[in-house]
């Protein structure tokens, strides 16, 4: 979760330094949108939706507020986010980049394969619902995604306080789900 | 990689070969002068006005317990400061646009006055297509300094079906310009 000689700023003008960027982060993006929808077609729109979210918004990265990996997690929060609120309005979506388009059969059973993969992810994903906005979004990248409070917090933009202790009290309300899970400090 | 992978980088590295980047606005020393303060803070829509002297910094987006805090410096970087707040979980769209109408029938839910002149800056009222007892829209507060303009928005109060809009009127060439903010349901 930390690759802090990528020189992010760079990667909406250059090239190379895109693929770089794409090159450390690819599996990162995937799990994430993996662990979220089910359907493999979309799973490839919104991978690349995100990583032309990270060009477009790359001038916006400051290196003293996290790594890039954690940038990058909450530019793909926010472009999973969208695309849910877009399905609950029943829009069709206009991509840039038609990430299926690019799916060849092989493609597509490796998607498969990872979203299988992430099937208990999802349910946890799914069991956060009850909880507040604020706090299901801590949960989700520390339970869901994995990271530690620490990175979830600069995510996220708190204190990695507040976040233990927003924490402490998500993990009591859903007790159930997330005792198996071990939290990192 | 597989072939997907392989085939979206191939795009995307065309992407950022071709794609043009947003304009670098001059730089001004001049400082930020306040003529009014904002009205209808609780209303569906809250708007608000400034008069100014030219832009010195830019923005800054923090959290302050369970607000975020938007610091807007200068009208600049208007898609950074987008990026910066949905990064905070707020979907905004952010105009910097110095030939915006200031005409009445161009707002979406309030109306705006102009003063006469950058002295007097601008007077804004509240909305006029919803009723502002409705109270239905989040809370916005505000507050001014010399030197910047400051939106807290409290986070939980923030729905996820509407979009925070935040609209520049004028022209900071003419020292006159003014700031529309406004709650408007996502479509």
């Amino acid at each position: 979760m930390s690759t802090p000689e990528t020189d992010v700023g760079r990667i909406g003008e250059d090239p190379d330094a895109f693929e770089t960027f794409y090159r450390e982060h690819l599996d990162l993006v995937q799990r994430f949108v993996a662990r979220r929808v089910t359907d493999p077609h979309l799973a490839a729109d919104l991978t690349a939706e995100v990583f032309l979210a990270a060009i477009d918004a790359a001038a916006s990265y400051r290196a003293d507020r996290g790594t890039p990996a954690a940038w990058l997690t909450g530019v793909a929060r926010n472009v999973v986010a969208a695309e849910f609120r877009r399905q609950k309005k029943d829009k069709d979506a206009v991509r840039r980049i038609a990430g299926r388009r690019l799916l060849d059969p092989d493609s597509l059973a490796a998607i498969e394969s990872r979203i299988d993969s992430a099937r208990e992810s999802r349910r946890l994903y799914d069991a956060l619902a009850s909880l507040p906005r604020r706090d299901r979004a801590l949960m989700e990248l520390v339970a869901v995604d994995g990271l530690s409070v620490t990175e979830a917090a600069a995510v996220l933009g708190v204190k990695p306080g507040t976040a233990r202790v927003r924490l402490h009290r998500s993990r009591a309300r859903v007790q159930s789900h997330l005792t198996p899970l071990e939290v990192q400090p | 990689m597989n072939t997907f992978e392989q085939s979206l980088l191939t795009e995307l590295r065309e992407h950022v070969a071709t794609r043009t980047p947003g304009p670098v606005r001059p730089t001004r020393s001049r400082r930020w002068r306040w003529a009014a303060l904002p009205a209808a803070a609780a209303a569906a829509a809250t708007a608000v006005a400034v008069a100014m002297w030219g832009p010195s910094a830019a923005y800054a987006v923090d959290e302050s317990g369970d607000d975020v805090v938007v610091t807007v410096y200068r009208l600049d970087d208007a898609e950074g400061l987008e990026q910066a707040l949905r990064d905070h979980g707020v979907a905004a769209e952010v105009d910097y646009d110095p030939d915006v109408s200031a005409d009445p029938a161009d707002s979406d839910g309030g109306t705006l006055d102009t003063g006469t002149g950058p002295e007097k800056g601008t007077e804004v009222h509240g909305p006029t297509g919803d009723d502002p007892g409705t109270g239905s829209a989040p809370k916005i507060e505000t507050s001014l300094s010399e030197d910047a303009f400051t939106l807290r928005l409290d986070r939980d109060a923030i729905p996820e079906d509407q979009i925070l809009h935040l609209t520049t009127m004028g022209s900071v060439e003419d020292g006159l310009s003014g700031l529309r903010i406004m709650w408007v349901p996502a479509s």
